[in-house]
C-alpha cells in the first residue's frame, strides 16, 4: 500500500504542476491538430501507386497518423526517465527526494508514470482526431490487441529509457541510446513510410528495433482490425525484446546509481 | 540504542576531478581526483547539537551527504543511529531528517501544504496522518496562513521554516542541517537558531548535526564543535576542550604605556611567544596606553620574560591578564596553524 501511495503522490505532484501551467494542455492539443493537418495535406501528394500501403489499408494519412502518434510515445519513453533525473538534478529536488525512505528506483519510475500516461493520452488524441476530423476509420479497430501492443511497447520503451537514463546519470547527457533508438528508429522503423521503400540492405536492421514491431502490430490492430492470430510475430518480437531489454535496463540503472553515488555525481549537474 | 548517534571512522572521499574536453583530449587516460575528506574520525553522542565548522570547500557538505546516504565514501566507515551508511541505507533514511538550505529543493508552483503532503507520502504516511502531522508542524513552527500560498510567494524565512517542517515530517531521531541560516536575515536566523536549540535539542531531545561557517552561530547553540579544513578534522569536542587543547598557547592581554612596532617584533621573537600584535579593540578603548594581544606557551616562564623585556625598553606594564578565547579566535588559530603545518613557507 505504501508503494502505491508513493506512486500516487508522484502522479498528483506532476498533475498539479502541469495544471499550474493552464495553457499547456490546450497548446498540446493544438499541436496534435496542427501536426495532423500537416500530414493530412502532405498525404494528398502521396499517390497510392507510389508506395505499397495495401497491408495497412491503402491510405497514406492513417498510416502516417499511427506512425507519428507512436513515435511520440517512444520519444516520451526515451526521454521521460532521463528528463525526470536531469530536471530533478537541475531544479535541486533530487537530493530532497533521495533522503526520504523511498528507493531510488521507486522515485525514478514514479516520476515517469504521469509522462507515460500523458503520452498514451496523446496517442489516443491523435487517433480520435483522425477519426473525428479526417475520416480515418477506426470502426474495425481491435481495441484489446491495440492496448496489449501499447502495454508491451511501454515496457520496451521504458527499458530503453532506463538504459538512456543510466547514461545521463553517469555522463550527464548525450546519450547514444537516445540516438540509436530515437533517431535510427525514426528512419528505419516505418514511422512515415513503409519499410518496403528502404534499400534492401537496410530492412534487416529495422527488425532489430522494437518500434518496428510496435508499429506493425498497432497499424494491424487499429487500421485493419487484425487479431493475435495474424499479429503474433510482432507481439512475440515485442515480448522477446522486453525479456532482454528490461533486465538489461534494470541492471544498467542499478550500476549507474551505484557509480553516481560513488563519484558524487548523482546529485550534481 | 547506540551510545553515539553518529560515528565516523577514518572516512575518506575522493571525487574524480571534472575536466574539460580539451584537457581530456590531451590526457585521455589520466584521472585526477579531488580529496574531499581525508581520514575523518568523529563521534556525536545522542541528544546533542554538534556544530560542524569549516571554511567553504572544507568538506562539510561532503560529510553530510555521506551521512545522509546520498554519496558513498571511498574508504572508511560511518554509522548513523548505529546503522552502516553503505549497507543499511533504507533503515537510516527512516531515522533521519535533512534540512537543506537549498530553497530550490521544493516545487515552486505547488503550495507549501502540497509540497509537504508530497514528501509525507514519500515517508509512507497516509493522507490523514500526513494532514495531522503537517498541522502539528505548522503549529510548532508558527507558520502563518500563507501555507496555502504557492511556495514561490514565500519569503526566505518562510522557505527555511518549510524546509525544517519537511525535515521533521517523519519525526526523526537525528536531524542534519546544512547551513540553515545562510540566506536568512538576522532576525529569522536568530529564530531558527532558537528553535533548533530550545525546541529540538532541549525540548524533543533530538540529535542535531549542523554545518555552518558562522562561528557565532556555532558558539551560541552547539554542545560540541567539530572543525574541518581541507577534508581533515582539526579539532572536535566542547569549546572548552578545544580551547584547553590549545593551552600550550594561552592568550594574554597586556596594557603597555607604549607599544612601538620594534617592541612588538622583539616580543614576538621571545622564546614561548607565538604572536604579539596590537589589539583590534585598542582604538575603541579610552584607557591610557596600548593593548597588546599575545599567544604564549608556558606562561609561568614566558610572561615574566615579556614583562622584563618591556620594562627594559622603558615601557610600563599597566595591566596583564589571561583572556578567555572566543570560538572565532580558536577557529582562526587552528586553521592558520594547519595552513602553516601543510605549507611551512
Amino acid at each position: 500500500m505504501s508503494i502505491l501511495r508513493k506512486v500516487g503522490a508522484f502522479v498528483r505532484r506532476d498533475f498539479l504542476q502541469m495544471a499550474s501551467y493552464r495553457t499547456n494542455f490546450v497548446f498540446s492539443v493544438l499541436g496534435i491538430l496542427f501536426q495532423s493537418l500537416t500530414f493530412f495535406f502532405f498525404s494528398r501528394l502521396v499517390h497510392p501507386d507510389t508506395i505499397d500501403l495495401a497491408p495497412y489499408g491503402g491510405a497514406y494519412f492513417p498510416f502516417a497518423l499511427v506512425g507519428i502518434a507512436f513515435y511520440q510515445f517512444l520519444a516520451a519513453g526515451l526521454g521521460s526517465l532521463s528528463d525526470s533525473i536531469s530536471r530533478a538534478q537541475t531544479t535541486g529536488t533530487l537530493e530532497a527526494l533521495l533522503v526520504t525512505p523511498t528507493s531510488v528506483t521507486t522515485i525514478i519510475f514514479s516520476s515517469t508514470i504521469f509522462a507515460f500516461s500523458f503520452a498514451a493520452l496523446r496517442v489516443l488524441l491523435y487517433l480520435l482526431l483522425g477519426a473525428l476530423a479526417f475520416d480515418v476509420s477506426l470502426a474495425h479497430a481491435n481495441v484489446p490487441v491495440a492496448f496489449l501492443v501499447l502495454g508491451l511497447s511501454t515496457l520496451n520503451f521504458l527499458a530503453i529509457g532506463m538504459i538512456s537514463a543510466s547514461w545521463v546519470m553517469v555522463f550527464k547527457g548525450g546519450s547514444p541510446t537516445g540516438f540509436v533508438f530515437g533517431g535510427v528508429s525514426a528512419l528505419l522503423s516505418g514511422v512515415l513510410f513503409p519499410r518496403s521503400v528502404l534499400y534492401p540492405w537496410m530492412r534487416p536492421l529495422s527488425v532489430a528495433l522494437p518500434l518496428t514491431h510496435s508499429l506493425e502490430a498497432m497499424r494491424g490492430a487499429v487500421l485493419m482490425g487484425k487479431g493475435l492470430d495474424e499479429l503474433w510475430p510482432s507481439v512475440l518480437a515485442l515480448l522477446v525484446f522486453a525479456a532482454i531489454l528490461l533486465p538489461a535496463g534494470v541492471a544498467a540503472f542499478s550500476l549507474a546509481v551505484r557509480r553516481a553515488k560513488r563519484t558524487g555525481s548523482l546529485i550534481q549537474y | 540504542m547506540p551510545a553515539h548517534a553518529i560515528e565516523v571512522d577514518a572516512l575518506s572521499m575522493r571525487y574524480p576531478k571534472r575536466t574539460g574536453f580539451f584537457e581530456w583530449a590531451r590526457h585521455p587516460v589520466r584521472r585526477e581526483h579531488v580529496q574531499a575528506l581525508d581520514g575523518v574520525t568523529l563521534a556525536v553522542p545522542q541528544g546533542v547539537l554538534y556544530g560542524f565548522l569549516g571554511p567553504n570547500g572544507a568538506g562539510k557538505t561532503t560529510l553530510i551527504k555521506i551521512l545522509t546516504t546520498l554519496v558513498l565514501p571511498s574508504s572508511g566507515r560511518a554509522r548513523v543511529a548505529g546503522l552502516d551508511v553503505e549497507r543499511e541505507v533504507s533503515q537510516i533514511k527512516r531515522r533521519i531528517g535533512v534540512v537543506m538550505n537549498e530553497e530550490r529543493s521544493f516545487y515552486w508552483r505547488l503550495t507549501g501544504r502540497q509540497n509537504l503532503q508530497f514528501f509525507a507520502a514519500l515517508h509512507g504516511m497516509t493522507a490523514s496522518a500526513a494532514a495531522r502531522r503537517i498541522d502539528e508542524l505548522f503549529a510548532i513552527l508558527g507558520m502563518p496562513e500563507k501555507i496555502d500560498a504557492r511556495f514561490s510567494d514565500y519569503s526566505s524565512g518562510m522557505k527555511q521554516k518549510l524546509a525544517i517542517a519537511r525535515g521533521l515530517l517523519g519525526d526523526p531521531e537525528i536531524l542534519f542541517f546544512d547551513e540553515p541560516t545562510r540566506s536568512l536575515d538576522p532576525i529569522s536566523a536568530a529564530q531558527v537558531r532558537a528553535f533548533v536549540r530550545e525546541r529540538l535539542v532541549e525540548g524533543l531531545r533530538k540529535t542535531v548535526f549542523l554545518t555552518t561557517h558562522n562561528l557565532y552561530e556555532a558558539e551560541e547553540i552547539s554542545d560540541l564543535i567539530g572543525i574541518i579544513n581541507k577534508g581533515r578534522i582539526l579539532a572536535s569536542g566542547t569549546i572548552a576542550e578545544i580551547s584547553a587543547r590549545l593551552r600550550s598557547r594561552e592568550h594574554f592581554r597586556l596594557r603597555l604605556s607604549d607599544a612601538p612596532a620594534a617592541l612588538l617584533a622583539e616580543l614576538a621573537a621571545l622564546p614561548g611567544v607565538g604572536e604579539a600584535r596590537l589589539s583590534d579593540e585598542a582604538s575603541a578603548d579610552e584607557a591610557p596606553g596600548s593593548l597588546v594581544e599575545l599567544t604564549v606557551a608556558e606562561p609561568g616562564k614566558t610572561v615574566p620574560r615579556i614583562v622584563a623585556l618591556a620594562v627594559s625598553k622603558g615601557v610600563a606594564v599597566l595591566e596583564c591578564a589571561r583572556r578567555d578565547v572566543a570560538l572565532a579566535e580558536i577557529f582562526s588559530e587552528i586553521i592558520t596553524e594547519d595552513a602553516r603545518r601543510v605549507d611551512p613557507a
